[in-house]
Parts: structure tokens; sequence; C-alpha cells
């Protein structure tokens, strides 16, 4: 861009050319800053809710541990036959959009069921589980929106760097050096005809 | 015959794991292929696969058994044969539920392995059990759809009633003692699916559904806690149990106290066929404290815990 300015003919066109490209990239600044207020104010409503993330992750351990202890008590072939009798939940992946940014998004079509399950402990602990995985994909779909609008932020905060440090001031300061041409070529041309007259 | 093989039991016994050598295990001093029985069973492998190498252990002693007692047959095979029901009620769960392969028990008497896995059905396979002695002068009840439990409670009733039968060919005295031995463990099953049905239990009777499963003894009262208490669990530990549906404990506490009561019981009859159940017992037990410990120890179960289930 700075090459491309340099070799602009000075002239009044070119200067009002000039002005209307900073007006824009300026506007064009703005819009950007305010787009990524906006996606911080976003990020920090979501991370609110990623608090809950060590409770959850205490909860899923916990069902963890109490499933393990039925299959250690239990024996293996007893709790994978067991665990065949549960008819899996249904998941599926789609893309939402937050503030205009895609992000993929798990969502629970179908709960797992354990109506086939009926003694009393693996149920219960079979349940904790799947209550503590959902809770799970919640902070996980949560993590993976703030991953992406974290890196729509970087995107952002890299133009407006571009723009603030280095397109507008080049514009400005080619903008006022054929100013200054502009105004020297006028004074030329006054003294050239004041002479001429003279003559 | 009979005091051969029970005489034979006796060495046996002595190569069986000591609670020192579990210790042992289960903190790492030792590995399960450090004992001659199972140099096979590799560390690190799948549970599924260690499991049924162990179970092959128990498999390969009771074929040393029937090999050394060739008439002894039917009765040796009939501890073993919970194994079999075992591996019917998987197949039973694998039909009626999600069809994903699963691990079997490396034992099969009336039925092959090899038929059990290839049944898709479970009319199929309930023909299949008509042909075996299990089913001799049972008929199939109706079973409410899609209640799995109601069919391995079936199976249990199966059972019990196929011991009982053969049990009473192997003379009066061995019966009169193994009999309370087999009513003992019918009685905690009847507990489990007590629990696991609650009131639903009186109707599974009346669907003969669990005929085999009946107390010995006429009880006053045939619930959960009248028959724990008769299984000797304190009242403390009933409601604790039942308040928490700490079933996994239950039954472990329960498989302690069999073997307890059969440890008492033959006791006194050292060298006839009870003492041959009684090892058996032990040796099907050693295998389900080893699968207990190679699980507990993927699972990264703490070593306490650990020695908290093993039954001896």
């Amino acid at each position: 861009m700075a090459s491309s300015l340099r070799f602009l003919p000075a002239s009044r066109g070119t200067l009002l050319k000039l002005r209307e490209q900073l007006e824009l990239v300026q506007r064009g600044k703005n819009v950007l800053e305010m787009r990524r207020d906006q996606l911080v104010k976003e990020v920090f409503a979501i991370m609110d809710e990623l608090k809950k993330r060590p409770e959850a992750e205490h909860i899923y351990l916990e069902a963890v541990r109490g499933l393990s202890r039925i299959r250690s008590m239990r024996g293996e072939h007893d709790f994978q036959s067991f665990s065949n009798l549960v008819k899996p939940p249904r998941l599926e992946t789609l893309l939402v959009s937050i503030q205009g940014v895609a992000v993929p998004e798990v969502r629970i079509v179908g709960s797992p069921d354990f109506s086939k399950i009926m003694d009393p402990e693996y149920r219960k602990r079979l349940e904790n589980l799947w209550h503590a995985l959902e809770a799970m994909i919640e902070i996980a779909n949560k993590e993976i929106a703030i991953e992406k609008l974290c890196s729509q932020l970087q995107y952002i905060n890299r133009v407006v760097n571009s723009l603030d440090k280095n397109l507008i001031p080049q514009l400005e300061e080619i903008i006022k050096h054929i100013e200054e041409r502009v105004a020297e070529e006028e004074i030329e041309e006054f003294v050239r005809i004041k002479m001429l007259g003279e003559k | 015959m009979e005091t051969y093989i029970a005489v034979r039991c006796h060495g046996l016994k002595t190569r069986l794991l000591s609670i020192r050598d579990y210790e042992a295990i289960i903190r790492g001093k030792k590995s399960i292929s450090d004992f001659p029985d199972y140099k096979h069973v590799v560390e690190g492998e799948s549970p599924c696969i260690a499991a049924e190498k162990i179970f092959q252990v128990f498999v390969d002693r009771v074929r040393t058994l029937i090999t050394a007692a060739p008439g002894l047959e039917e009765f040796l095979r009939v501890y073993p044969d919970r194994l079999e029901i075992e591996n019917i009620k998987i197949k039973i769960r694998e039909i009626m539920g999600r069809k994903a392969r699963t691990c079997y028990y490396p034992y099969s008497h009336h039925i092959p392995l090899d038929v059990l896995k290839s049944i898709t059905t479970e009319e199929r396979l309930w023909d299949k059990l008509k042909d075996t002695p299990y089913m001799m002068e049972v008929r199939k009840p109706e079973f409410t759809a899609n209640v799995v439990a109601e069919r391995e409670a079936f199976l249990d009733s199966l059972y019990f009633t196929y011991v009982r039968r053969i049990l009473a060919r192997y003379g009066r005295r061995s019966k009169k003692i193994l009999l309370p031995i087999v009513e003992w463990e019918a009685t905690s099953k009847l507990a489990y699916w007590s629990i696991v049905f609650g009131e639903g239990v009186k109707d599974l009777f009346k669907r003969n559904i669990i005929e085999g499963l009946q107390p010995y003894r006429k009880l006053a009262r045939a619930d959960v806690e009248n028959l724990l208490s008769l299984l000797g669990i304190s009242s403390e530990d009933i409601s604790q149990i039942l308040g928490n549906q700490e079933l996994s404990r239950l039954l472990l506490e329960l498989e302690k106290r069999y073997i307890k009561y059969m440890k008492r019981i033959v006791r006194s009859h050292p060298v006839e066929l009870p003492y041959v159940y009684y090892y058996m017992a032990l040796a099907l037990n050693e295998a389900y404290n080893l699968e207990r410990i190679i699980i507990s120890k993927v699972l990264h179960i703490p070593e306490n815990e650990i020695t908290a289930y093993i039954v001896c």
C-alpha cells in the first residue's frame, strides 16, 4: 500500500480520493472496535458460566468413581453385559452463530434409556454419570465457544492494529504530503502568472 | 471314589491363593503371573481377556476333578454350571439390549458356548434351554415385555431347582449336608431379587418365576429385612445398605458369609462330597477375587478399598 501511495500524482483529485479513503478506513476501524467490544462482553458472559466447571468436574469424577467401584465389585462380565442394556444417548454436532461467529455445539437429541436396568444401584450410578456428563457437555460447549470467539477477537485485533498503526498513519502522511505539494504548485502557479503580468 | 476326590480337593486347596497372596498382588509386590496357575495372565491386557484366562484356570481345575472321578461328573459340574447360567443371562442382556459384543465365561455344559453365542433371538434361547436339564419339568412362565430382570430371576430359580435335583441323587447324607448350603445361597438370591423388584417379588412367586428360590424354612415374613437377617446381616447394616442402595456391598458381604457358612458346615465332613463342593466354591471365589483385583487396578481404585473387595 505504502509503495503504491508513493507514486500517486499530487493533484486535487488524488487528494479528494485519499481523504475519502481515510474516512472509510477510520469508519471501518470504529466498526471493528465496536465488534471487538461486543465479543469481549460475550466472552466475559460465557466465562461466568465456566465458573461451574470445578463443581461439574467434581461431580463427574465422583460419578465415575461410583461406577468404577461397582465394576470392580461385580466383575467385568456382569458390568459389560449390564451396560448392554443401556440405550445410548443420541448427540449431534451443529454450527451455531454467536455474535456472527460460527461455533460448533454438541446437542443432546435423546437421553440414554436405563429402563431395562432394574438393579437399583447400577441404575442410580448410571443416571448419576449421565447427569454429570450432561453438565460436562454443556461446559465443553461453552469452552469451545470461548475458543472460537477468542480466535475471532485475535483476528479483529490484528486488523484494528494494522489499520491504527499502519494504514491510517500512512494515509495521513501521504495526504499531508500531497496537500503540501498541491499548495506549492498553487503558489508556483500564482507567482508565474504574476511574473507574466508584470512583463 | 467320593473319599478319594475329597482328599484330592484337600491337596488342590493348598494351591489356592491366600489372603497374603492377594495382598501382595494388590500392593504390587507380586504379579498374578508369578503364580504358576496364572502364568499366562499378562499384566495390562484388557480386563475381559484377563478375566477369561482367570476363569479358564477354574474350569481347568474342575476338569482335573472330573478326570480323576468321571463317575462323579454330574455332581462336579453342578457348582460350575452357575457360570453357564451367567452366560445365558449375558446372552439375554445382549439379545434384549444393544447387541454389542461382550465377554462370556469360558465354560459350558448343557449348551456349547459357540451355540449360545450364535443365538440371536429370545425364543431360540428358550427353545434351546428346554432341551437342557435346567428346564426339565419346568414350564416357561409368561414374562413382562422388556423386563430383563424377570428372565434373570427365572434363570436363578431354574439353577437352584436343578442343583437340588442333582444333589438328591448323591445319597441322603450328602443331600442333608449340602441342601442347607444350597438353600442359604438361594435365600441370598431371593433377597437380591426382593430388593430389585420390591413388592413385585410376590407377583413373581405367583407367576412361578422364582419358585426355585423359595426359602427352605417357611418364613412368617419373606421380606428383604427378614431374609437378610436370616442370612446374618445386622439390622443396622440392612438399613444402611437399603438406604444407600449399596447392593454391590451387600452381595460381597453375602459371599463372605456364604464361604464362612460352608466352612463351618464342611468342617465336620472333611472327606465327603460337601468338601468337594466347598473346594469348588473357593476355587470360583479365587477367580472372582482376581477379576476384582485386575479391574480395580485398571480403574486405579485405592489399595485398601481393593482389599475390602476380597472374599476369603
